[in-house]
């Protein structure tokens, strides 16, 4: 079972962003904007972060661990992991197609 | 910095505030980022996604007296104008002197205990609802000077300065308590400058009016939102 990210609207990318960023292990906000800056080449404002950040953890795909220094960690859940394999096997399989129809016209 | 975090609804402060101000330490806003909060603050209150906490407590139950202390407050701010008025609009004297003020300065004085009491009432409603000595002591000492006030020579003179001192003392000690935001506390501070260079002599009379409007400012916002709650276990 996964959830869908459709229904955030807006805030579906930046919450993409963050579940991959997760998936690497538990991180706070600072370090989530830092990294997913580094692999994913866009920024997320720290309004737009948390608002996102509040969805994700609403929905059950994120939780908060203990504090540490007034920086709290985030981890993903095993439903946000489950939810974030659906997504990229979507977006995988979505690349693929438009990559093989690409290389099949002469444009490529 | 946490001016702009007074935007988003408090539940949601009381879960995330901190972790954002420690990563706004971490990384001063650019102007984007705080058009960014601004729109997050806007998302938070428009699609919340923590419920507010309601206080389970006696005057929940009864909101009227939830909102006495800022209606308190708009009457003795309104008062206060009323009286600065009466002076403002008295006629001048001919010769060098006072205004003949009338009933002014009476009205003034039933004014001020009443802003007095209603930011202590404020204040203890902010703390749950219990009034300690000091609290009792200031409001009795606040009514009782206008009281002395009103009897005569040197009544008047010792009311009067009685009064002045339990308001600045209240003014100092309860109003950040009370839930005023920042910027009152600021208008305090200027309406109170303002107040000192006050002249019932000639048109200056007026620069005492910036207190009662601040009045009636605490007291619309003391009323109009809603009392602060217990904090939420993040957990």
């Amino acid at each position: 079972m996964s959830a869908d990210l459709g229904d955030l609207g807006r805030f579906a990318e930046p919450s993409l962003l963050i579940l991959v960023s997760l998936s690497a292990g538990p991180n706070h906000g600072y370090a989530i904007m830092e990294d997913v800056e580094a692999f994913g080449g866009s920024r997320i404002g720290p309004g737009t972060l948390y608002a996102a950040l509040a969805r994700l953890e609403a929905r059950g795909l994120i939780e908060a661990l203990p504090p540490e220094d007034r920086r709290r960690p985030y981890r993903l859940t095993g439903l946000g992991a489950t939810t974030l394999r659906a997504q990229l096997e979507g977006l995988a399989g979505f690349a693929r197609t438009g990559l093989r129809r690409l290389e099949g016209s002469r444009l490529a | 910095m946490s001016a702009i975090l007074r935007l988003y609804p408090r539940a949601w402060r009381e879960r995330y505030g901190d972790e954002l101000l420690a990563l706004l330490e971490d990384r001063p806003p650019s102007p984007l980022d705080l058009i960014d909060l601004t729109r997050g603050a806007f998302d938070a209150r428009l699609h919340p996604q923590l419920p507010e906490t309601q206080p389970v407590t006696p005057e929940r139950k009864n909101p009227m007296s939830d909102r006495l202390p800022g209606l308190a407050a708009i009457g003795g701010g309104l008062l206060f104008l009323v009286g600065v008025a009466m002076i403002g609009l008295a006629p001048l004297p001919s010769f060098d002197g006072y205004r003949e003020t009338g009933l002014a300065m009476p009205v003034i004085f039933l004014s001020l205990p009443l802003i007095d009491v209603a930011l202590i009432a404020a204040a203890v409603r902010r703390r749950g609802g219990a009034w300690g000595r000091g609290d009792t002591w200031l409001a009795i000492i606040a009514v009782g000077s206008t009281a002395v006030s009103m009897t005569g020579w040197p009544g008047l003179m010792i009311g009067f300065l009685t009064l002045i001192a339990v308001t600045a003392t209240v003014v100092v000690r309860y109003l950040r308590n009370a839930g005023a935001p920042p910027w009152v506390v600021a208008g305090a501070v200027v309406a109170t400058v303002l107040a000192i260079a006050a002249n019932t002599e000639d048109d200056r009379a007026w620069l005492l009016a910036p207190i009662g409007l601040l009045a009636v400012v605490f007291g619309l916002i003391s009323t109009l939102r809603p009392r602060p709650s217990p904090s939420v276990d993040p957990a």
